[in-house]
């Protein structure tokens, strides 16, 4: 089989600079971070672990004179002209949300008409996404910083294909490919959730598909695993158990109950082929790395609304992983 | 073929006017209601109505203590508002520590944060020892003359006075802290909140006893219960007359002059409304304007039941009398215990069941403010450790997800500033070393909130709680407020010989020592880490979005 090779071959004296990070959700401050993180840290090869698109668009109410208003975190905004306009826009941006402007009209027809609104969700996603794709292909053209993204469990699929058309981005989800001399696959999917994201599978089917695509690789010893979700019970994966009915949080003796809500599957497949390193993101609150067998699984974490990208610099030798949390 | 158990994205029109799609979510741990009640405890009532408040009758005669009360809250608020507006711009571990390092410095952030853990080391200690000899010790006596049982008196002086039940029980108070960190977070909260409404309930019990007991009924009450050890029939105005004949200043007429300090005074109990800030990432809506709220409501509440009761126990008791008793020697010889609130109820009532448990209820008081002041060392430690600084075995958490290594760390440290504190004669010299070293971190973070607009634009901009008064950015207002409150303190401190800062040397050696070793430990980790490859520099910074 035929690997795809990206970025530059680590040699016994140099180790691979890797920088990973996971779950910006729309933040384009974020965005722009990873993308400058391989000059920055002087990084071979970037890594985005998923959950590329946001989660809300806020609708920015605009009439024919320019006055807007708009609620946002909570408070209400509201002025008039370009400049005031854009301070919003910006901090709407910043806090990994989509701004809308359009009519008090436009607003209330998407607001009763739930085709409209998914339209206009799918419609702002891509939009963002093809604009994120043409910033890579800008800014790592000919730089020889390799850039592998994919997206998360809370991605729609149509986001896959824009990823594609990226001349330098390797879309790498659901395959194989090479990373300096490591091997890595990575997957999108995640376990069941409480909210039914866009890319779930249950536990036997994740498995299965993890293991067709880790067949795959050749050494296991030096491979990464990039996998959306991190392993259960490894304590990068704790988070407020949630009632899947409403989606509120579940309280023992009056505090929210944390649990472990990682995937069984993940943990089987790393337990089983024993990779150098595993990437993690999903669980934002979850910062953490553990040790899985000789396998060092990492949860970079994420606060994508503060316009930091958390994100780990991972060294990495045939044999040996070193790591630094940054928060960029 | 997968097998999908999802269907494809759907949209909902929330209530708040956002269009939200189907996407996992982030929920957070820490109540509004768990965050008010942790930010409430290092002000908690308690502690300045047992002891350290009314001190200041005796020492600053006329100066206005409802007055010097209400003019600390503007401290309250700032302190609150730095913490707080810093806090929702960037919710994470490690209060002051990721605050300073992200906005200021790396090198300033540590600087502060070893203040603040010492400060925490120094005022854990300190309880270790009040806990005996403003605790145990005199609610023993307490009970043993409400019961009249001279042997549970000599218990109380035996313990009140040997340096070695000092540290016995010092050490279960921490070990008691400890446990309350180290049954995971949940644990932890469920803990936080019940001890917070027993000892509550314990002062409000106490409270209401002393508003339905008149004076003249508490003049009786209390003199029929002395005269057992003292042999006068009016106790109650013997210990007037003899503070009148030792000087002590009964009703002396409103001094300003004297009112300046009664501000320090309640300043030191109540501008600590912000250790929420040290778990910013685990409060719900914590990216909202709630954070700082939260934190200002704390403190000015808290400090406002300790006015309210205490003008319940005033005019329960006689602001001479209280005054009087409070004062050195204040207390007759047979009747030698401290005249806390409930100890003097418990005497009124002349009830030996009801006098065990107003002492039991006031004892459990410091587990709860114990586990406050070992909160921060633990979550700096665990900000330090991500950061590179300390090694990672730091951030180990137990099956139960108890972070045990950096609360055992916390408690060895605890221990050893705790003996040096054993050897300091007297105790009220730590906990004022511990005030001044704290407010140095304390005013790092008001610089922190005065520049943060000019020093990380893009952040400020973003915060949801971006607010101005008269067009300046509130977060500086309150900087600039909160940096001149840490002077106006230390000031304080240095300008009133009744604070009791006996060693200002001691007080520097201690400083100057702390910004070494935060440099010290900044820069061996910084070349440590390179040795290893990794560039420490890299995680503070940030990369440029353009």
């Amino acid at each position: 089989m035929k690997l795809h090779v990206f970025g530059r071959q680590a040699t016994e004296d140099k180790a691979l600079k890797l920088f990973y990070a996971s779950d910006v959700h729309g933040s384009g401050i974020c965005w722009r971070k990873f993308v400058g993180a391989g000059r920055f840290y002087g990084a071979d090869c970037l890594v985005m672990g998923g959950d590329l698109t946001g989660k809300a668009i806020v609708p920015i109410e605009c009439d024919a004179f320019d006055h807007f208003s708009a609620e946002f975190l909570g408070e209400h905004h509201e002025g008039s002209g370009k400049e005031q306009l854009g301070s919003l826009l910006d901090a709407i941006r910043y806090n990994g949300l989509y701004p809308w402007v359009a009519s008090r009209e436009e607003i209330e027809r998407h607001r009763t008409d739930g085709g409209a609104r998914d339209a206009l969700f799918e419609q702002v996603m891509l939009e963002e996404t093809r604009s994120w794709m043409r910033l890579a292909d800008e800014r790592l053209a000919g730089s020889g910083i390799a850039i592998f993204v994919m997206a998360g469990n809370d991605d729609p699929w149509t986001v896959d294909a824009v990823i594609a058309q990226s001349s330098v981005v390797v879309s790498c989800d659901d395959r194989l490919v090479r990373v300096g001399e490591h091997e890595m696959i990575s997957c999108s999917y995640s376990n069941p959730t409480p909210w039914k994201s866009p890319r779930e599978l249950d536990e036997d089917a994740l498995y299965r598909h993890l293991k067709d695509l880790a067949e795959q690789i050749e050494d296991p010893s030096s491979a990464i695993f990039n996998l959306h979700v991190p392993p259960y019970g490894s304590g990068l994966d704790m988070a407020i158990e949630v009632n899947p009915l409403d989606l509120s949080p579940v309280h023992k003796d009056g505090q929210p109950n944390v649990i472990p809500v990682g995937s069984r599957a993940v943990r089987q497949i790393i337990e089983e082929y024993q990779p150098l390193l595993s990437l993690h993101g999903h669980i934002h609150e979850s910062r953490a790395d553990a040790r899985i067998g000789r396998t060092l699984a990492i949860n970079a974490g994420s606060e994508y609304n503060s316009g930091r990208i958390h994100g780990v610099l991972v060294q990495l030798r045939r044999d040996r992983v070193l790591h630094q949390y940054v928060q960029g | 073929m997968v097998e999908e158990v999802s269907s494809p994205p759907t949209t909902t029109a929330t209530p708040t006017g956002l269009f939200a799609r189907n996407a996992t979510g982030l929920v957070r741990q820490v109540s509004p209601f768990s965050a008010y009640v942790l930010n409430f405890i290092g002000g908690h009532p308690v502690q300045p109505l047992a002891f350290g408040l009314f001190f200041a009758f005796a020492t600053w005669p006329g100066g206005n203590f409802f007055l010097g009360g209400l003019l600390a809250i503007p401290m309250v608020l700032a302190f609150s508002y730095s913490f707080g507006l810093l806090t929702s711009m960037m919710p994470r571990t490690g209060g002051d520590y990721t605050l300073n390092s992200r906005i200021l410095h790396p090198t300033i952030g540590l600087i502060g944060s070893f203040c603040q853990c010492m400060a925490n080391f120094m005022s854990a200690a300190f309880f270790g020892r009040l806990i005996v000899t403003l605790g145990l010790g005199p609610g023993l006596i307490g009970i043993g003359l409400v019961a009249h049982d001279q042997g549970l008196i000599d218990a109380g002086n035996t313990l009140a006075s040997s340096k070695v039940w000092i540290f016995v029980f010092g050490t279960l108070l921490f070990l008691a802290a400890a446990g309350v960190l180290g049954g995971g977070w949940g644990w932890t909260l469920r803990l936080q909140n019940g001890l917070f409404f027993i000892v509550t309930g314990g002062l409000a019990l106490c409270a209401i006893i002393a508003l339905l007991t008149t004076q003249s009924q508490f003049i009786t009450n209390f003199n029929n219960f002395a005269e057992y050890w003292t042999k006068s029939p009016d106790t109650y105005h013997q210990i007037i007359n003899s503070a009148k004949q030792n000087g002590v200043p009964l009703g002396a007429g409103f001094s300003w002059g004297n009112t300046i300090p009664m501000i320090g005074v309640f300043a030191t109990f109540s501008i600590f409304s912000w250790f929420t800030s040290f778990i910013g990432g685990e409060i719900r809506q914590a990216r909202s304007i709630k954070t700082a709220n939260i934190m200002a409501l704390s403190g000015v509440t808290s400090l406002l039941a300790i006015l309210l009761c205490a003008a319940i126990f005033l005019n329960t008791f006689g602001t001479d009398f209280f005054t009087a008793a409070n004062a050195p020697n204040g207390m007759p010889g047979a009747l030698n215990t401290a005249p806390t609130y409930f100890f003097l109820l418990s005497a009124s009532l002349g009830s030996v069941p009801i006098s065990i448990l107003l002492v039991g209820l006031y004892l459990l008081f410091w587990p709860m403010l114990t586990y406050f002041v070992f909160l921060q060392p633990t979550r700096t430690m665990f900000a330090y450790a991500f950061d590179g600084i300390l090694p990672k075995a730091v951030t180990n958490i137990s099956r139960n997800h108890a972070p045990y290594v950096a609360v055992g760390v916390t408690f060895v440290m605890t221990e050893l500033v705790f003996l040096w504190s054993l050897t300091n004669d007297s105790i009220f010299q730590v906990i004022i070393y511990a005030t001044l070293i704290q407010l140095v971190s304390m005013g790092l973070v008001g610089l922190s909130a005065l520049v943060v607009p000019w020093r990380r634009p893009k952040l400020y901009q973003a915060a949801a709680t971006k607010i101005r008064v008269l067009g300046v950015p509130l977060v500086s207002i309150a900087g600039a407020v909160a940096i001149l409150s840490a002077a106006f303190i230390w000031w304080l401190f240095f300008s009133y010989a009744g604070f009791g800062l006996a060693d200002p040397t001691g007080l520097f050696i201690w400083l100057g020592g702390l910004i070494v070793a935060a440099l010290a430990l900044y820069f061996v980790a910084r070349w440590v880490r390179a040795r290893q490859g990794v560039d420490l520099r890299l995680t503070y910074a940030e990369i440029p979005p353009e």
